[in-house]
């Protein structure tokens, strides 16, 4: 089966065609970074325009590079939610027209259950079904949470932040040094050299009451305490141009977000074969690096998608909509579908094993 | 040349298929907030009939607006997806002219000016002046306060808007005083308008409009709060 995918739920315009959910056949994705970067983060109005203008050049070579026809296109795969609702829809109208066009099924899929399938975009990845159960922590800029997978498609929520996501944080925190927008890759570069203990940022780590399952907490993060204190801490010590201690505070800024998400998935950790870390905040070096030693520690096999496949992709909406595993039925009228700005995943905890 | 056309760019959506400037099918459905659910299920449900199918069907059209951002985004990326796998044509239009285009068929108006609700206290507007066969611009696309909505523009003009219901608590004192009739202003813009206007405009070699919603507010951004 061949799934074509359409991703615009932030600032990237993306297609891609794959092969029974794994074998990527061609990506493209129009990132609209450079657009967004003097206002410090996404302007919705600006994406929606955008994916406006690119949805149909991306599709377009996306189905030229996979060297295919049309009509050997099997589904139509679209991100639903969650997301900007006004980008969303773009994605969504166009999966929809092309779904009349060539009169093939539309499926609708969860971008959060999209990036936790993207683990299984690299080659190397066990089935879906054979890496169960497994422990994923999901990072990106909108999303941060922990997931237990019991078997393919079936979820229970282990733990969440309760304000900013980690790539939010690290935005935020890459203004406030003075570093620019896309904040994860600017601190990651300016963290190089520095020392990561400089500064003792606070860790937002707390347990609130399960709001699926009173019987057990869930295992939180907060990373807005953090902004804070990277805030007073420049007020009573601001960087001055060229300021030496900027490698520093970016090392330690970066640290504390680090350490958060290693020591809450070390929490997390039961007696799971595997753990994915997925999200564009997965490219992380750090993190990158941190994870490894702890599945290392715990003796767990880390899963990591291929680097095109962390941020925003079609890669993983088309890989998920035509996993056997997975198994997405398409939708029966597919003409309702709506866009969900605040999808959730599926949490089904009477499938779940409770831990 | 069989044609078919989306208008969305008001609540009041509208599809044809048209053929040498002639109906053959029409549709109409007004939405509330979102603009997806309708126009893709007209859309589906008019695609089946004999007369409309996919295969029988040499070109699309839309209009651009200016109006409901949604709207113009839902009809040019349907147009643009049923027309990409087979190359097809799209031909883009501004709803505004179509609007025009129409007044001028149906009356002996020599001037057509056009007001739309802008949001944040403000109209767009444009004017028409009859052509050969075509609507002639005669004015820029301008941004207006809506207490200035009238002015600046000389006597004898026809003025129709498809905003009338959202506008008429800011302006109707305004109209009063420029003696505008806005019980016979009110017209909104349909895919049978956008599709004359398209056949009229090809039968004299004029191509289509960039095809992109007419924007006249530049995106509003807000500064992050950290």
């Amino acid at each position: 089966m061949i799934v074509l995918g359409i991703e615009t739920s932030c600032d990237e315009t993306s297609a891609a065609l794959v092969r029974a959910g794994r074998e990527v056949l061609s990506q493209v994705i129009f990132s609209q970074v450079a657009l967004h970067r003097p206002y410090g983060g996404v302007v919705p109005e600006i994406a929606s325009r955008n994916h406006v203008e690119k949805i149909m050049p991306v599709i377009s070579e996306a189905r030229a590079q996979a060297g295919l026809d049309w009509d050997r296109i099997d589904r139509i795969a679209v991100t639903s939610g969650p997301g900007l609702a006004s980008a969303l829809m773009i994605g969504v109208a166009a999966a929809k027209s092309l779904s009349l066009r060539l009169q093939r099924p539309l499926v609708a899929i969860n971008h959060i259950e999209a990036h936790l399938y993207s683990a299984f975009l690299d080659p190397a990845a066990p089935d879906p079904a054979a890496a169960c159960p497994l422990l994923v922590l999901i990072v990106s800029g909108g999303h941060t949470c922990l997931v237990r997978m019991s078997k393919p498609g079936v979820y229970r929520l282990i733990g969440q932040t309760i304000d900013d996501a980690a790539g939010e944080a690290f935005d935020k925190g890459a203004n406030l040094l003075g570093l620019g927008y896309p904040g994860g890759p600017a601190i990651d570069r300016a963290a190089q050299n520095g020392n990561t203990q400089a500064i003792r940022f606070p860790r937002g780590l707390t347990r609130r009451p399960h709001h699926h399952d009173p019987t057990h907490d869930l295992l939180c993060l907060s990373f807005s305490g953090l902004k804070t204190s990277l805030l007073y801490h420049l007020k009573d010590h601001p960087l001055v141009p060229g300021d030496s201690r900027l490698a520093d505070l970016a090392a330690s800024y970066q640290e504390a977000i680090v350490d958060s998400l290693v020591r809450r998935t070390d929490d997390a950790l039961r007696d799971e074969p595997y753990l994915a870390v997925v999200g564009g905040v997965s490219l992380n070096r750090r993190l990158r690096e941190q994870m490894t030693a702890l599945a290392a520690r715990r003796r767990v096999r880390l899963l990591m998608a291929p680097p095109t496949f962390c941020a925003d992709n079609a890669a993983m909406i088309a890989g998920l909509a035509g996993s056997p595993a997975f198994a997405k039925q398409p939708e029966r009228l597919p003409m309702d579908l709506d866009v969900d700005p605040s999808l959730e995943l599926n949490f089904n905890l009477s499938s779940a094993t409770l831990t | 040349m069989k044609r078919l056309i989306l208008e969305q760019s008001t609540r009041s959506g509208s599809l044809a298929v048209m053929e040498e400037g002639r109906s053959l099918l029409s549709r109409a459905w007004t939405e509330d907030r979102f603009h997806t659910q309708q126009m893709f299920g007209v859309l589906a449900e008019v695609l089946a009939v004999e007369v409309a199918r996919l295969e029988t069907l040499d070109s699309f059209g839309v209009g651009l607006g200016p109006g409901s951002y949604s709207g113009m985004r839902m009809a040019l990326t349907a147009v643009r997806g049923l027309a990409l796998p087979s190359e097809r044509e799209v031909y883009g239009v501004s709803s505004a002219e179509a609007l025009a285009w129409d007044e001028f068929q149906r009356t002996s108006a020599d001037r057509v000016m056009v007001l739309g609700d802008a949001r944040r206290e403000r109209c767009w507007r444009v004017g028409y002046e009859r052509g050969n066969g075509l609507p002639v611009r005669c004015t820029e696309w301008e941004l207006v306060p809506q207490v200035d909505c009238f002015s600046g523009v000389p006597p004898g003009a026809r003025w129709v808007s498809p905003d009338w219901e959202r506008l008429a608590p800011q302006i109707g004192a305004a109209a009063s005083r420029a003696a505008v009739d806005w019980a016979d202003a009110v017209r909104i813009p349909t895919a049978e308008a956008v599709g004359g206007l398209i056949e009229a405009r090809q039968r004299v070699g004029v191509a289509s409009d960039p095809l992109e919603p007419l924007y006249l507010h530049p995106a509003v951004t807000v500064a992050p709060r950290y």
